[in-house]
């Protein structure tokens, strides 16, 4: 304790205002008196001028202060000048003294305030209204791991981490372009965290690249943690159900979205990186896709189609079949279903709700659950959703495999987001399908599409390339055809040097 | 739209899907699944082989006789519907809980009586808490004696329901069509299936007929051509593809045999393989146990009608090809070379050539333009079938024919 007593034997001659525990105290008060924040006196070496270093204790590199800055400045052998006028010294320990990499003035208590609280030093010196910020962040965080929702067979298994350092330094060191930009806007009232925007300039849109920023500008005054909210603040439609923004913790995703002329966003502390625009396409494409060759690629894509397909009408289907067109079935396959209903005591929507429900619990379950226990889970599960209900005659079992179907497609979508959003909409879609049959199916897919076809990003429709209808770009997101075949960027985001491309050719004809 | 009419909208919208209901709605194992009909002459009530043992049922139908009240007068058709009994189903041990035993029933056949059949088909409701559904039927078999008084007024009805579909098959019974339904198959749990999956054979066999659609059926009454079902004969075990049965107008005028079926089928040009035998070629070998057998990959048959003045002639090219698949008594010194094979071909189109003048001449006899002349003439020469279009029944009869038929014998086998 005694280190952050307060000494109050070296005033002076020096102006009160001026004199170094003034300041220390202004702010100190200014910073509420938080324990964490630290002082440290002492004179410059040759010289009696008291100076005096404010930092965050948990924040800064403890020996770059004490080596870079401390020492340095005690042991120095300069030969100073006759003049004791505080701002020349303070000149000369900037100049000749402080080893920082990056050294900032300021006046003002606020930015002295926002340096200590990014884990910079400050330092002053009896008798100077100016401070210098010198860098000595030492921020915790947790290095570069493999990428937890998108794992990858061949890929590389780095994946974005919570550090906005990190996570540019990864982009950069795929994309050695001076071309890449990085636009840092600060948001948050309380919290002031930064986001970076980030782009190749000539590749992407502008118009999109400004609307982005736009959007982030205007978002300024919200305090949010996690890229999600920042993602509904800054998208079109905040009540859509599919994702607007595509989330991805993958750089070698993130990059290759970049080169195609998208936009990246990055929130401070939080896991991933936001890109825009976004497709169903995209959303539905996986970077393994790129790591084996074209046609595997397309048939898994196709697969991956198949399931999102399975996972969100598989069960309504089923419902519809059963209680309003069993002359849709088989006869054989109707007298095996039949058979496995008798004696099921309720109607196959609830059998399917209460399947559907006990399928969501266990999928909670399984992510809330800490690792050590989380076998427990899928044992129960297990024996809960097979064998037990069936062997009680709570459960037919075509409807086990149904929901196991149903439950494995949906692990089959590559974006955490959208295979929610599929979640959600199988619900609706049994419901509808217990109300109306296949009709109310129908119904339900004529609003989808047409609420799917309406929902923009950024400009950018969500289902481009398939409506509007570009054919060319099918060959990068339908079927993904050898690279030699993709060269160009995608039509539908209308890339600034493609139209410059054009307006060439036309003016040149 | 303002904010509150446009939750009033959604209100209204929910409550007309809500408060209705699920009004369509009936569980797949509520409903009583018809996979086969049988419709047969009243009185006397069909008798099938199973009842006739069981007396305990035979005893329900009596007293279910004596009780009927029917609407439109008195009786004339007996619809006897087939329903698998579910529980009893030869399905997998986890489906069921259980393999059912093989003697108990799988099927429960209902017999009701009347004229109208969406009548039989409401009383039948009374005698069962399920619900009867047709998108399942597989097979309406008809007993001859119903259908040598006509088709059109029993088919009527199958083809307006909207529960009905147009490819359901149709069967004419030699003698009773409930006793069909009655019969235990080994392989199959449903006689009504089994039935449906018999014609499926006619790629091996030519006799056998393989496009018996109610739809196709109804087609050909409506557009007054001559027609042909397939016919089948019944044992307690067995069913049996019979030939077919020959319409005229809608209704039943006679039998074909499986020979005259190959030849219709040829002429019809829906020859989907089978075998065709030859004597022997060589003359030594005149015994009549002596064959060889042709097995048919394609057959293209042509039909062209030729009219000089009023003598009508139709030239028929059928073009075959096909294996030599078996010599019975074949001389080992027989060599099977180009000469033998350009005899067994004269031999195989002299043989089907007869066979086909023969089976004309038995339809000209009947008076049963089942080849579908009338057709070729109308499409080849409209000009003159509009003259002759009324008189056609007695034109047919006498019209001639000039059959070419051109055989090549593809593969030999690995013997020579």
């Amino acid at each position: 304790m005694s280190l952050y007593r307060k000494k109050t034997g070296n005033k002076k001659n020096v102006d009160s205002i001026k004199s170094i525990d003034y300041k220390i105290d202004t702010l100190k008060n200014y910073m509420n008196n938080s324990k964490d924040v630290r002082d440290r006196r002492f004179k410059v070496g040759g010289k009696n001028v008291n100076i005096a270093i404010i930092f965050i204790d948990n924040l800064v590199d403890e020996y770059m202060v004490q080596d870079h800055i401390i020492k340095p400045i005690m042991s120095n052998s300069f030969e100073w000048p006759l003049s004791n006028d505080p701002d020349t010294i303070l000149e000369i320990i900037k100049d000749y003294m402080l080893y920082g990499d990056v050294i900032e003035e300021v006046y003002t208590n606020n930015e002295m305030a926002m340096g200590i609280l990014d884990g910079k030093t400050l330092l002053f010196i009896e008798g100077s209204d100016k401070g210098l910020i010198i860098n000595t962040q030492d921020l915790p965080k947790r290095s570069i791991d493999e990428p937890q929702t998108e794992p990858s067979v061949k890929g590389p298994n780095e994946g974005f981490c919570e550090s906005l350092k990190d996570n540019l330094a990864l982009i950069r060191k795929r994309v050695k372009n001076p071309k890449l930009c990085v636009d840092i806007i600060n948001i948050g009232k309380e919290t002031n965290n930064n986001a970076a925007l980030i782009y190749i300039k000539g590749t992407v849109n502008d118009k999109i690249a400004k609307e982005v920023k736009k959007k982030l500008i205007s978002v300024k005054d919200y305090d949010i943690v996690s890229c999600e909210q920042l993602l509904q603040l800054i998208s079109d439609r905040p009540f859509s159900i599919f994702p607007l923004m595509h989330w991805t913790e993958r750089p070698d995703k993130a990059v290759s979205s970049l080169l195609e002329g998208k936009v990246g966003v990055i929130f401070d502390n939080s896991r991933g990186m936001l890109l825009a625009p976004v497709t169903l396409t995209c959303l539905m494409q996986s970077p393994d896709d790129y790591y084996e060759k074209w046609f595997i690629g397309s048939v898994i894509t196709a697969i991956r189609y198949v399931s999102l397909l399975i996972t969100v009408f598989l069960p309504a289907l089923y419902i519809a079949i059963t209680s309003f067109h069993p002359g849709m079935l088989p006869t054989t396959l109707l007298i095996s279903i039949t058979g496995a209903r008798l004696g099921v005591p309720l109607p196959a929507f609830f059998e399917a709700l209460i399947m559907v429900i006990t399928l969501e619990i266990l999928q909670e379950a399984g992510i809330r659950l800490p690792k050590v226990v989380g076998q427990t889970v899928s044992i129960i599960g297990g024996l809960v959703i097979g064998q037990a209900s069936v062997q009680a005659g709570l459960i037919s079992p075509i409807m086990v495999i149904i929901i196991s179907l149903t439950a494995i497609s949906s692990f089959a979508i590559p974006n955490y987001s959208l295979s929610l959003a599929a979640r959600v909409l199988r619900v609706a879609f049994m419901i509808l399908a217990a109300i109306l049959g296949a009709f109310g199916i129908s119904l339900g897919i004529l609003y989808l599409l047409g609420y799917m076809c309406s929902l923009k990003s950024f400009g950018i429709g969500f289902m481009e390339p398939i409506t509007p209808y570009r054919f060319k770009d099918w060959k990068d997101s339908i079927v993904i055809l050898p690279p030699s075949v993709l060269k160009g960027r995608p039509e539908y985001l209308h890339s600034t040097s493609d139209t410059k491309r054009k307006e060439r050719s036309k003016n040149g004809k | 739209m303002n904010r509150k009419s446009k939750a009033e909208l959604i209100i209204i919208c929910s409550l007309i899907i809500l408060l209705t209901g699920c009004w369509d709605s009936i569980n797949i194992e509520d409903r009583a699944y018809v996979i086969g009909i049988a419709i047969d002459e009243y009185p006397p009530l069909p008798q099938g082989l199973k009842n006739e043992e069981n007396i305990l049922e035979n005893e329900q139908e009596r007293m279910f006789e004596s009780s009927t009240e029917v609407n439109a007068g008195i009786p004339s058709y007996a619809m006897t519907i087939q329903i698998p009994i579910i529980k009893h189903a030869s399905l997998p041990n986890i489906l069921s809980g259980g393999a059912s035993e093989p003697s108990t029933l799988k099927t429960w056949d209902i017999t009701q009586v009347g004229n109208s059949f969406i009548e039989i088909n409401r009383s039948i409701a009374t005698r069962i808490n399920l619900i009867p559904y047709y998108e399942h039927l597989q097979v309406i078999i008809i007993s001859e004696n119903v259908a040598r008084k006509g088709l059109r007024n029993i088919l009527d009805f199958f083809i307006r329901d909207p529960e009905m579909r147009s490819r359901t098959k149709l069967f004419i019974a030699q003698g009773s069509a409930k006793k069909v339904l009655d019969v235990i198959p080994r392989i199959e749990d449903y006689a009504s299936i089994y039935l449906a999956k018999m014609p499926r054979s006619a790629r091996v066999n030519a006799e056998i007929i393989h496009w018996t659609d109610l739809g196709q059926a109804v087609q050909a009454i409506y557009s007054k051509e001559d027609f042909h079902l397939p016919a089948i004969e019944v044992t307690e075990f067995e069913i049996m593809n019979k030939g077919a049965a020959l319409f005229k107008d809608d209704k039943m005028i006679g039998w074909a045999d499986g020979k005259d079926v190959e030849v219709l089928k040829l002429m019809h040009n829906v020859f989907l393989g089978g075998v065709l035998t030859s004597d022997f070629v060589t003359d030594e070998h005149d015994s009549e146990n002596d064959v060889m057998s042709l097995e048919i990959i394609k057959a293209k048959t042509k039909i062209t009608p030729i009219v000089q003045g009023d003598d009508i002639t139709f030239k028929i090219d059928i073009n075959i090809k096909g294996n030599y698949s078996e010599g019975v008594n074949h001389p080992l010194t027989d060599k099977i070379d180009q000469e033998f094979i350009e005899k067994a071909e004269k031999a195989f189109e002299k043989s089907i050539k007869d066979q086909c003048i023969e089976t004309i001449e038995k339809m000209q006899n009947m008076d049963m333009d089942v080849f579908h002349f009338s057709t070729a003439m109308r499409t080849k020469q409209p000009s003159y079938w509009a003259k002759i279009k009324d008189k056609w029944d007695n034109i047919f009869p006498d019209v001639k024919t000039e059959v070419n038929v051109k055989v090549a014998i593809k593969q030999i086998g690995n013997m020579q």
